[in-house]
């Protein structure tokens, strides 16, 4: 049987940040702290801040905008110029509503799709919930998980690496 | 309490238990099978006049030359309108950290997505032919035309195209956690499948709750200039005309603010239904209602300035067609249609001043149903009075609504309530995850 990693619960959001505090210490670099509400602190010693996200929405909003106008520049110049009464062609003025819109249309479509890439959303099977008691995670259970896939990994010596934390309770987690 | 504090009880356990409760264990209730029965009567009339229309026309409105528009064009607005209320409580809010929100912004979200898809009905069947809607959309096709992109139409339609599928994700992102709860609560399988896919595999993980956030932020940030101007282009719709009474710079801020009071209302309506039904004093406490009360109030105000405004501009503008339909506002046929609207959105709220009556739920209510009425009543006023008096004498006429105008105003009513009391028995109507942050912070700082 394959295994994912070993999870433990902790009392609270200090013991939380406390415990990856500790592991750190023992070496381990691959881990991943579960907990019903953001824990201020705690995704600084776990990993670089999500600066995808604002990028894409300011890429999207970009492409949105610009090709909105233009859109609209070549549909009413090059495409189908409609004269009427010697109005200018290019009247630019009465392109900006539709190009607002579809900016901010964009720059959300992008940020929510790279948002869902870059935490890997949807992905209905997660092994964490193989665990019975991993559902405390979002009432008001802290937990941690040390993934197989750590450098430093080795089932027994990492069951005794947790147990010397003092957890509530922890268990192995089945890939 | 301090203004940033959310006001409610219990540990952050205590509120995942409570909120995912209404939606896995607690029964419905009688109050909740009535209103679904009657709301899904009217659903019912509501279809079975779209396939009128659909059969017969638009002729089967009132809607005639002079006045073509008549309550579609009113419910339309009116609709959207009422939707401003619950982007700008969970956007501008959240931008301003007022954490009071919190117990608000699910179920004002709710309401907008379903305001939104209620009011969207109209325009396009409004169109006479609504099966041809998507040529406002901008594809290649065969016969080489593209949409008219002077038209306030065309840029309403990008306007309520954007502000409905962001509304949608906006909603949605904060309901993900939120669904988790319930799927790690459930028992059913069967519930345990849709609430798992709801949640696409939430596991609140450290990164995942900070994109979150900062994914929640960049929506927050671009909601608000949405929503102000979605507002603005439904103004457009009528200031773009020449007619007196439509033709005004004021009519997007007027109606920005119009959205947003009607919006106040019908979250205040709503905020005191669901709290008396359900029990859920100890999240949606007499300070919320306060202060969405003070909020009602103050854009009220801004609403009634802008009334102001239109009279002031026509008697000091001097042009005589602006002053005739003035004067045909204030006393001609439809005067009714004026004075009930002043004294629904202006009169009634300076009751909201005494502090006991802006935490008095039944006043409340009678205030908000007010409101509501009059915010349609004014939209009403603003398209009839425009049009019954065209420039030249022989193009004078009345308008006189129909019985599948009454039918599609009450339907959308019906359509609206049906899609929010299956919310209430599917969706956690509060934001199980915020409560939880707030709940955890004041356990954190008891002294």
């Amino acid at each position: 049987m394959s295994v994912h990693g070993r999870l433990l619960q902790v009392r609270d959001a200090h013991a939380l940040a406390a415990a990856v505090d500790a592991l750190h210490a023992l070496g381990y670099t691959r881990l991943e702290a579960f907990s019903p509400y953001a824990v201020e602190g705690l995704m600084e010693k776990l990993g670089p801040p999500p600066r995808r996200i604002p990028l894409a929405a300011l890429v999207g909003g970009c492409i949105g905008g610009i090709g909105m106008l233009w859109l609209q520049y070549h549909a009413a110049v090059v495409d189908y110029p409609l004269n009427v009464g010697g109005r200018p062609a290019a009247s630019w003025p009465a392109f900006v509503p539709s190009a607002i819109e579809v900016t901010i249309l964009l720059a959300v479509l992008a940020g929510y799709v790279v948002y869902l890439a870059s935490s890997r959303l949807p992905t209905l099977y997660r092994p964490e919930f193989n665990v019975e008691w991993f559902g405390e995670a979002s009432r008001d259970g802290f937990l941690l998980l040390i993934r197989a896939d750590d450098p430093r990994w080795e089932p027994r010596r990492a069951a005794e690496d947790v147990a010397g934390l003092a957890p509530m309770r922890h268990a192995e987690v089945p890939a | 309490m301090s203004d940033r504090e959310a006001a409610h009880a219990g540990t952050p356990g205590e509120v995942t238990d409570i909120v995912t409760a209404l939606v896995l264990s607690r029964p419905g209730g009688r109050a909740w099978k009535i209103a679904t029965g009657v709301a899904s009567l009217l659903t019912a009339l509501l279809v079975a006049a779209v396939v009128v229309l659909l059969a017969r026309g638009v002729g089967i409105w009132g809607i005639t030359m002079p006045v073509a528009w008549g309550f579609a064009i009113a419910n339309y607005v009116w609709w959207i309108g009422i939707g401003m209320a619950g982007t700008f409580i969970s956007a501008a809010l959240y931008l301003t950290r007022q954490g009071w929100r919190s117990a608000l912004n699910r179920f004002a979200e709710a309401m907008t997505v379903f305001a939104l898809a209620v009011s969207g009905i109209f325009p396009v069947l409004h169109l006479g032919r609504p099966w041809f809607a998507y040529w406002l959309a901008p594809y290649p096709d065969r016969m080489g035309l593209w949409p008219q992109w002077r038209s306030a139409l065309v840029w309403d339609f990008f306007a309520i195209a954007a502000y409905v599928i962001v509304s949608v994700i906006y909603f949605y992102v904060g309901l993900v956690p939120d669904f988790a709860a319930v799927r790690d609560r459930a028992t059913s399988r069967g519930r345990q499948l849709v609430y798992g896919v709801l949640a696409m595999g939430w596991r609140g993980e450290a990164l995942e709750w900070e994109r979150h956030a900062t994914l929640a932020r960049i929506l927050a940030g671009l909601a608000v200039p949405l929503v102000f101007s979605v507002h603005s282009m439904v103004a457009l719709d009528f200031s773009e005309g020449l007619l007196p009474g439509w033709h005004s710079t004021i009519f997007p801020p007027f109606f920005v603010a119009g959205a947003l009071f009607s919006g106040a209302a019908m979250v205040i309506l709503l905020a005191v239904l669901l709290r008396r039904t359900y029990a859920l004093r100890q999240f949606i406490t007499d300070e919320h209602l306060d202060k969405l009360a003070k909020m009602m109030l103050a854009v009220g105000w801004v609403v009634t300035y802008g009334y102001a405004a239109e009279v002031f501009t026509a008697y000091y503008g001097g042009d005589p067609h602006e002053l005739a339909m003035q004067r045909n506002r204030l006393h001609g046929a439809y005067a009714w249609l004026f004075w009930s609207t002043i004294a629904c959105n202006s009169l009634s709220i300076q009751a909201l001043w005494w502090p006991r009556v802006r935490t008095n739920p039944t006043a409340l209510v009678v205030i908000a149903l007010l409101v509501l009425a009059g915010m349609w009543l004014e939209r009403f006023m603003l398209i009839v009075t425009s049009l019954y008096r065209d420039f030249l004498p022989s193009s004078w006429g009345m308008f006189y609504p129909t019985f599948w105008d009454a039918a599609f105003l009450a339907g959308s009513i019906g359509l609206f309530a049906l899609l929010f009391l299956v919310f209430v028995r599917v969706v956690p109507v509060l934001s199980i995850a915020e409560l939880r942050r707030h709940a955890a912070e004041r356990v954190d700082n008891r002294p």
